[in-house]
Parts: structure tokens; sequence; C-alpha cells
């Protein structure tokens, strides 16, 4: 019977990613399952195990989008990390002695290479636990052996700060696969899906686990998605843009102050900024005392997290250096990262503080009120006027605005200049961000990835010059406290100021055609055919 | 990915064994281990219970037609894969003479290997042929099992010499006394001067044991049913000295 069972059943189950999860069901408990896997299979029962993961990702869940799942889990003292694709196919193992963080900390081999282009410089976080009980049943072949692989166990999922109970799941049967034994894979699913009825889990075991602690997948996204209706007031349509923002700001407040990955200080900045940029750039929107408040509150926290951003760069410009200098000079290296981390930390500090501020709690909480109320008797002439036409006006206003700086600045410009273009620049991406969804996508994109060019030339020139500036200040302080090894690093500072002021010279030499490719007459014409569009008059 | 193959010139010498059980340690130890059975014979195919390929796609694969992926196999141990035995691999050097520089043939193959595993282990015939020549252009070092006789000393001493004038100048060459019996006094003898002896011997020796003739008999690899016998603990001591002389860049022989 069971062998017409699995045919008939084959010919149902066609088309479509092979499952690799069922759920068990009160007909179907392990024992049963067993006996009837048995009935049809050669088996070979494992031992009862119980073990115990975490899944780690990148905040902004870069293995996650290319389909590939990390998990730690320790064995005999070990931490063996587990790199699968989405149908639990392994992709890579590595055994390290403590908990995985970034790229290079992971043992040269496969898996490091695999995911160390992916995740870059970002951290590894622990996204979910999961402790499971259960049995291992291995499918064998006429030869004995193993050609698929069966756990059927009951998991529960855990958070991993471990600061709440456990979630039990519903008890499932996992079919992992084994390389070049897809048709005995495909035979086993079939008998599972058709034979026994059992019922495909909903999405990968990773979602339901994070389910189970209230969270989902790629749950956070540095991009701002926001939909606006064209035709909304100018007034509400900022407000849900602000409402967006003040999001993106308390979901990276926790990681930033926690100090795992630097990219949670630049999601908060970035936040900070772009909510400043609609208070500056939409005086006759938005009611005029609040916005005078709210623009002087929103500067003085971006001031403050400022210098600690600049820090985290620089630091991670210095951890390059070391493959530039002879290893006789890493003590004096060593100095001066000790000096900037010192900053660093004060920096920092003088920050949580801030956040910690009532005057933050406060900043908080009226600006949400502020967001979720209407404006009233307050109301600017031109709240009430359609997104689309106060928005296309801004965007040409500050694209002519750039083009105008960048003309007098380039291509010998004072550092200054090229900081005040940048700003301009920063402007008119945020507004063709934030309204890109109304726009014709021919047109705002190629205007966005030439002026995405132009603003990594400026970045590139700004950071340099910040950080030559941090380093002068870095070589008082270490004349004044002399530490250790203070005069080989005090060599050695003004030697990188001397090659950051070349970089800097040859990243402005590249100024001129990021300009020109930004201010070409072709982007231009498509703006213009973007304000037209929204009825606009350039 | 580091690459191994387990040659000796001479047959019998414990080749089959020494790959199986350091491709398994590797996987034990969170590796990502590939073990590719060269030997027409198939032994190795054969200890890990997998079917050796009879017909079709060998010259295709030598060639470089085909990827050698499509061949690999899982094994009943996670993260240890098998790349089986072809019955065609008895006419490689045939094939591989077809090719354009037939010695760097299998290098180019296994390329693709690369972004898979961490560990790529030979399992080669005996004798000293053209698909041998290809196989020390493809690895990084040779790990030569070398049982305690004189005929086995003359076999290492032979591939010494032919290595001086046609191997690759950076292959580590790394022998082992393999299927050392305590109870003969030529094998007792030999070991005691295992460090004297001219070639660099690996301080490790392997036991002559009947649990590791059993591997063919149970078809699993000797440390997954003896764990702490003396010849598994041999063979561990082996892997990490290979991991450590690995570990080093190859200096270029003389």
């Amino acid at each position: 019977m069971d062998k017409d069972l699995i045919r008939a059943s084959s010919l149902r189950l066609r088309a479509g990613a092979t499952p690799t999860r069922f759920t068990l069901t009160a007909d179907h408990d392990p024992a049963t399952l067993n006996h009837e896997l048995a009935a049809s299979f050669k088996l070979r029962h494992g031992r009862d195990s119980e073990r115990e993961a975490v899944y780690f990702d990148t905040f902004d869940w870069r293995l996650y989008f290319k389909g590939l799942r990390l998990s730690a889990s320790e064995q005999r003292g070990v931490i063996l990390l587990r790199l699968e694709s989405g149908d639990g196919q392994l992709r890579g193992r590595a055994s390290v002695s403590t908990a995985p963080a970034f790229a290079a900390d992971l043992p040269p081999g496969q898996l490091r290479d695999e995911i160390s282009g992916l995740i870059r410089m970002r951290r590894l976080l622990p996204l979910v636990g999961v402790h499971s009980h259960g049995e291992t049943l291995s499918v064998l072949d006429k030869q004995g052996k193993t050609v698929v692989r069966v756990y059927v166990e009951q998991s529960e999922a855990f958070d991993p700060e471990r600061r709440e109970p456990r979630r039990p799941l519903s008890p499932s049967v996992h079919i992992v696969p084994v390389r070049g034994y897809k048709a005995e894979r495909r035979r086993l699913t079939e008998f599972i899906a058709s034979g026994l009825g059992l019922p495909e889990a909903d999405g990968d075991a990773l979602t339901e686990l994070l389910a189970a602690i209230g969270r989902r997948p790629a749950d956070y996204t540095s991009r701002l998605v926001v939909e606006l209706d064209p035709d909304a007031p100018a007034d509400a349509a900022l407000r849900r843009i602000l409402r967006a923002l003040l999001d993106k700001m308390k979901a990276n407040e926790d990681g930033l102050r926690s100090n795992l990955d630097t990219e949670f200080l630049h999601d908060f900045r970035v936040a900070v900024r772009r909510t400043r940029s609609i208070l500056g750039q939409f005086k006759d929107v938005l009611p005029e005392g609040p916005r005078h408040h709210f623009a002087a509150e929103f500067r003085w926290l971006g001031g403050l997290s400022g210098p600690v951003r600049d820090l985290d760069v620089h630091l991670m410009a210095l951890s390059n250096e070391n493959a530039n200098l002879p290893p006789e000079r890493y003590p004096a290296l060593d100095v001066l990262r000790d000096q900037l981390c010192h900053d660093h930390d004060a920096e920092r500090k003088n920050f949580i503080a801030a956040l910690d501020s009532k005057r933050y709690a406060r900043l908080l909480s009226k600006w949400k009120t502020f967001l979720d109320k209407d404006s009233g008797k307050n109301r600017q002439p031109a709240a009430a006027t359609p997104i689309v036409r106060i928005a296309s006006q801004r965007i040409w206003k500050r694209y002519r605005r750039a083009e105008k700086d960048g003309r007098e600045v380039a291509p010998h410009g004072e550092p200054e200049a090229l900081h005040q273009l940048r700003i301009d620049c920063k402007k008119l991406r945020y507004l063709l961000e934030f309204f890109r969804g109304m726009f014709d996508a021919d047109a705002a994109d190629p205007l966005i990835k030439s002026l995405k060019q132009l603003q990594d030339i400026l970045g590139e020139h700004q950071d340099l010059q910040v950080q030559q500036d941090r380093l002068r200040k870095t070589a008082r302080d270490l004349g004044k406290s002399r530490p250790s090894g203070w005069v080989d690093a005090l060599l050695l500072t003004g030697g990188l100021i001397e090659r950051q002021s070349q970089r800097q010279a040859t990243v402005r030499q590249r100024f001129s055609a990021g300009f020109s490719q930004f201010a070409h007459t072709r982007n231009r014409a498509r703006l213009r055919r973007l304000v037209e569009a929204a009825g606009g008059d350039p | 990915m580091k690459t191994l193959a387990c040659y000796s010139i001479k047959g019998g010498v414990g080749k089959t064994a020494a790959a199986s059980v350091l491709a398994y340690l590797a996987a034990q130890q969170g590796k990502r281990v590939l073990l590719w059975d060269l030997d027409p014979q198939g032994a190795a195919t054969f200890c890990f219970r997998v079917k050796p390929k009879t017909r079709g796609g060998a010259k295709k694969l030598l060639h470089g037609k085909r990827n050698p992926v499509s061949l690999v196999r899982g094994t009943d141990y996670e993260g240890l894969d098998l790349l089986r035995a072809h019955f065609a691999f008895r006419n490689m050097d045939r094939i591989l003479d077809e090719t354009r520089k037939p010695t760097r043939q299998l290098g180019r193959l296994i390329r693709p290997l690369a972004r898979e595993y961490d560990w790529l282990i030979f399992d080669c015939p005996p004798g000293i042929t053209l698909s041998a020549e290809a196989v020390f252009f493809a690895v990084d070092a040779l790990l030569v099992p070398t049982v305690p006789t004189t005929l086995s000393l003359r076999a290492l001493e032979q591939l010494h010499w032919y290595l001086r004038r046609k191997g690759p100048s950076n292959l580590r060459v790394l022998p082992f006394l393999s299927m050392v019996d305590g109870r003969k006094s030529l094998h007792r003898q030999v070991c005691q001067q295992a460090a004297a002896l001219p070639f660099g011997f690996l301080a490790s020796h392997v036991p002559y044991a009947s649990e590791v003739e059993q591997m063919a008999v149970r078809r699993t690899p000797l440390p997954a049913y003896a764990r702490s016998s003396r010849a598994t603990r041999a063979f561990a001591a082996l892997w990490d000295e290979v991991q450590v002389a690995l570990q080093t860049p190859a200096k270029r022989r003389k």
C-alpha cells in the first residue's frame, strides 16, 4: 500500500520549491510519524537529542536578503557556526571559541569567504534563539547510506538576551537534504505532504522563531519608504514623513546605546538630519513657532552626535592604515588609536547623557504630540497646497542652488565651499528620496544616482578634512599628556596628516568630473520634466 | 581551500584509510571537506557507502567541460562530501594526455570547488603516472603513508628523486609511518630511527590495527566506531601535524 501511496502522492506534489518543514498535527504525534515513515522507508534512528542555537545577522539583515541563515550552537566547548540557505542546504561551517561578531574575527575558510563580502564591517547581532529536543531519523538507501535526514522536534524560541520565558512552537518535521540525493528528498517530501497530509509550515524556521518573540525578518531597513498621495495637503504629507523619521530614530536608540555597531548611530543621525532638513526647507508649510523650537532642539541633538560619528569613521579609516605602514610603526599607531578611542569614549558619553536627559525625553514627547495634532489656527499659507507641487518646486530650487554653488566652487574651491555644496546636495537628495514615489522613476533615479556619485566625492573630501583637524587636535593632546611612545605617535600623526592632505587633493581632482555629470543638461532636462509633470513651473 | 593528496608510489600502504579518516576528522572539527576518490577501484567511495559512477561524464569532467560539483555526494557525516570514484578514471592518463598542459588540468578543475570547501583531500591510486603528476601540480601537500620496510622507503626515495626533477618546487611532501606493526623488529627499528630518516617524516605513526581494516567491513570511517582506539588517536595526532605543516608557507625545494 505504501509504495502506491508514494507513487500517487508524487504525481500530486509538483512545481515550486520543495518544502522543507511540516507541522505535526494532532493525528500525527512523533511516535505515529515514526511508525508511518518506517513502514515506507528504510530508517536509522538517531539518539534523542537537545540542541540550542542562536541565529545571527547584521542590523540591516544582509544575510537574510541574500537568502542565508547563520546560526551558532555550542558543542563540546566550541561554538559551531552553520551557514545555510533558506531551504536548509549547508553552505558553510566553522568552529570558533567565542560568539561571532565581525567577519574579521571568523577563522579563515569557506564560511568567512562566503559572508565577509556581504557583511563587510557590519557586526553580527544575535536575532533569536531556538531550543529544540527531538529525534534525528536518517532515511537510507539500499547500501545503508543516508540520503535524507529528518528532524522530528519540539522547539521553543527565546530572545537572545533571555529576558523573557521561552515560547513554544508547534512540533515540526524538518527535512534536511543530503547533497546529490534530490530524488530521494523529493520522494520523502511528497510522502509527508500528500501521503500523510501534514501541512507545510508557514514561512521558514527563522521567520517562525522571530514571530514567536514578536519580530519579523527585515523588520528594519535603513531606507525610508513612505507612500504619499500626490494631492494630499503638504502639511499632512510632511507630518507622515516626519513620523516615519521619528520611528527610525526610536528603532536605532537601543542599538546605539549598546554600541555594538556604528551603523545604529549613523541611521539615527540620518533620521535627525532628514528631520532638520524638512524643518528648514518647508517654512511656509509648517507652523512657525513650533518649527523654530524643534529645529533648535534637533540641531542640539545632531550637534552632539556629530563628533561621535566622525570618530567612528576616523577609527575605521585608521584600522586600514596598518596595510600602509611598516610593522615597526604599529606601536605608534596604537598610541594614536588609544588617544582617538579616549576621545570617542568621552564624546559618546556626552551623547548618551543627552539621550538619557529630560530634555531629550521632552523633545520626543512634544515632537510626537506636534506630529499627531492638526496645525489649527497656526496653519501656514502653503499648508493645504498639494504636496506634489510644493515638493517639485523645492526640488527644482534646491537643484538650481546646488548647480550654482557647484559652479562657483569648482574646481579649486576651499574646503568650506565644498562642504557647503555637500550640504546643498544632501538637502536635494533627501527631497528626492522623500518624494521619489510620487515622481516618474525614470527621471528621478538617474538624478539620484549622479547625485550620489557627487556626494561620495564630497563626503570623502569632508571626512579627510575632519580627520586632519582631529589629528591636529590629537597631536596637541598627545603633547600635553605625553603617554609612553608619544614622540613616535606625533611623528606618525604628521605623516598621516600629510598623506590625508595628498589624498584630499586627489579627491578634489575627481570633483570636476563628478560635478559635470551631476550638472549635465540631461539631468536638468529630467528634472524639468519631473517638475512639469507635477504641474509646477520651473 | 587547502588541498592535500594521500599518495604513494606503492599500493596497499594505507592511503584510503588515511584520506577517509582525515577527511572525517576535519569535518568533525567544523570544516567543510570534500574527499575526491581518484582511484578507479573506488575504495573510499565504498567505505562511505556511495555507489561509484561507472558510465558517462569522466571525459567531459577531465576536459574541464563538466563541473566536478555535479558528481559530489553528501556522506552520512555533515560537512563531509565525496566526489565519488569513476570507473573511467582508469583511463585518466590517456584522457589527460589529450588535453593541453595535462599536468595543470586537475588544478583548473578544482578551482570552482574552492568556493564551497575548506579542505579538498584526494585519495590517489598508486604509481607515478601522468595523473599523479597532475595531482602534484594541483595540491598544497602530498601526504605519503610509508610502511616501515625497505621497499617502502625506497619508493619514497624514488618519489623525492622524481619531484626534484619534475615536480612543482613549492609542493610539500609529508611522509608518515603507516601500518606500523610493533611485533616486527624491522618496523620497530625504522620507527626508532624515523627522526633521522632523510625525508622529513611527521612524528605520528599509525599502527597496524585490525580496527582500521574493519572500515571496509563496516563501511564507516574509523573514528565513528572506534573513537578512542590507538589508531584513531594516531590519526588525530597526524591530522594536527598536517594542519600545522600547512599553516606555514611552503619552502621552495632545492
